[in-house]
């Protein structure tokens, strides 16, 4: 049997082995590198050009090549120095959306999720959440474009959860300590608190409060440097398919990036912790 | 689906790093001789996304985060041959105001979290005290530099470091800056 999406990605990088198909290299879009591109590359030039950066961000990811070394490649290919805020509101849910109807919604629409939430979880996960399968509710497992959530809106019966789910989806995920977003988000969709705990989520306007979606739990606080720097790498890949994209469309696209890097992320500051005595170079 | 592929545009936003920082490139490395005996060292600073920075030197490491009134201090991180520290500002600590000038004085009056790796676990404040007191020039191994004079007191001593606009710490008490780039 084939998959349209490959199910068993551990081979793609092993930087990121529970990567998703995302990380795979696609042809991105030379129109638009030459409606808001660096301008210096021509359309014959394009293409290698696109290559050569996956396959340095590979190497990077591996291990194999500095932060610094991708830079030539996003100055190239016009990939901006720095992303910019979706400063759009966000509208207000007239119900909430329980992660249990997400995690519902993934068990019955998605095909092997037992296998894909590697690519929320990582490799080594327990038994996920109702959380961690809501989160995986958002992520193209079923094809190009097409999430859990897609295929269950479809078939939904209650419009009003539907509804609630197209206001969530508009909800960036983000890291949250007590409800406090550990990474940058726009101001307009910064709740004002949360609950108490380290947790990855969607938080998101509901009647005239705000609720988290999509938790998911970790167990310990992961260090934010190398996060951030995953996360505006994901950004440049993005941005070769569509140079105007914000921040927070990189959260919400690239949502199992976040999810896995930060309980990877997680793990190893709780292994760390673990371990008596200074560790230069940790 | 095509909502979902929706872009928002938007602007591209300089840099709101106060320009006496040095700090808003992509990677700056500053490197500082002790005035006494000893080596130099280099301080990295490195864009992690937005105007959020890392700082790194040989056995420490902070996150810094500029914002449209000042560049503020989120963590630091030290390690020694005998323990590892850590330091969480929340909120974030104001470092250096968006604007200098003479007379300008500010607080890094904050709250932070410390823990190592001895089992310490302390809740405390931070209360240092910064005054730009002068202007004045000054000679270092890395060149000549019109610069602020801030004085800088948190309690227990007191010390005078002059930044550069555009550059950052030139010289304080016990270093000087030997290059930059």
């Amino acid at each position: 049997m084939s998959h349209a999406v490959d199910i068993l990605p551990a081979l793609l990088n092993p930087g990121d082995p529970a990567a998703g198909d995302e990380s795979l290299y696609s042809v991105g879009n030379a129109e638009n590198y030459a409606l808001y591109g660096s301008g210096v590359l021509s359309p014959a030039d394009y293409p290698a050009a696109e290559l050569a950066f996956h396959v340095d961000v590979q190497r990077w990811l591996a291990g194999d090549l500095p932060f610094l070394g991708l830079l030539s490649h996003r100055d190239r290919l016009g990939l901006d120095v720095r992303p910019h805020h979706d400063t759009r509101p966000l509208l207000p849910s007239e119900i909430a959306l329980p992660d249990e109807v997400l995690a519902d919604a993934v068990e019955n629409e998605v095909p092997e999720a037992g296998v894909l939430i590697e690519r929320i979880l990582g490799e080594h996960h327990p038994r996920p959440t109702s959380g961690a399968l809501a989160a995986l509710a958002w992520v193209e497992t079923l094809g190009p474009n097409r999430r859990g959530v897609d295929a269950w809106a479809d078939g939904e019966r209650d419009r009003k959860l539907v509804s609630a789910m197209r206001r969530v989806d508009r909800a960036p995920p983000c890291l949250y300590h007590d409800g406090v977003p550990l990474l940058p988000l726009s101001p307009s969709m910064r709740p004002p608190g949360g609950p108490p705990g380290v947790y990855v989520a969607r938080a998101y306007r509901l009647g005239s409060g705000w609720a988290f979606s999509s938790r998911v739990d970790l167990a310990a606080l992961p260090a934010i440097p190398p996060l951030l720097r995953r996360l505006r790498v994901e950004g440049w890949r993005l941005r070769t398919r569509e140079r105007r994209a914000t921040w927070e469309d990189v959260l919400r696209q690239r949502s199992a990036v976040l999810y896995r890097a930060a309980v990877e992320g997680a793990a190893r500051a709780q292994l760390k912790a673990a371990l008596p005595g200074p560790m230069p170079g940790a | 689906m095509t909502f979902f592929l929706l872009f928002a545009c938007a602007e591209e936003p300089q840099s709101v790093c106060p320009s006496w920082s040095g700090l808003g490139l992509e990677s700056r490395t500053w490197t500082y001789a002790p005035l006494s005996e000893g080596d130099p060292w280099d301080d990295v600073a490195t864009l992690l996304a937005f105007d959020h920075f890392e700082l790194t030197r040989p056995g420490y490491d902070a996150e810094l985060r500029c914002e449209a009134d000042g560049l503020f201090l989120l963590n630091e991180h030290r390690v020694t041959d005998t323990l590892e520290a850590w330091w969480d500002y929340e909120p974030p600590a104001l470092w250096m105001p968006a604007l200098l000038e003479s007379g300008t004085a500010w607080s890094l009056d904050a709250g932070y979290d410390y823990h190592d790796d001895a089992g310490v676990v302390v809740t405390r404040r931070a209360d240092t005290q910064f005054a730009v007191v002068g202007e004045a020039d000054q000679d270092v191994t890395a060149g000549g530099f019109s610069t602020l004079a801030i004085q800088v007191f948190d309690g227990a001593a007191s010390d005078t470091r002059y930044y550069a606009d555009g550059v950052g710490l030139v010289l304080d008490g016990t270093v000087q800056l030997v290059d930059v780039d």
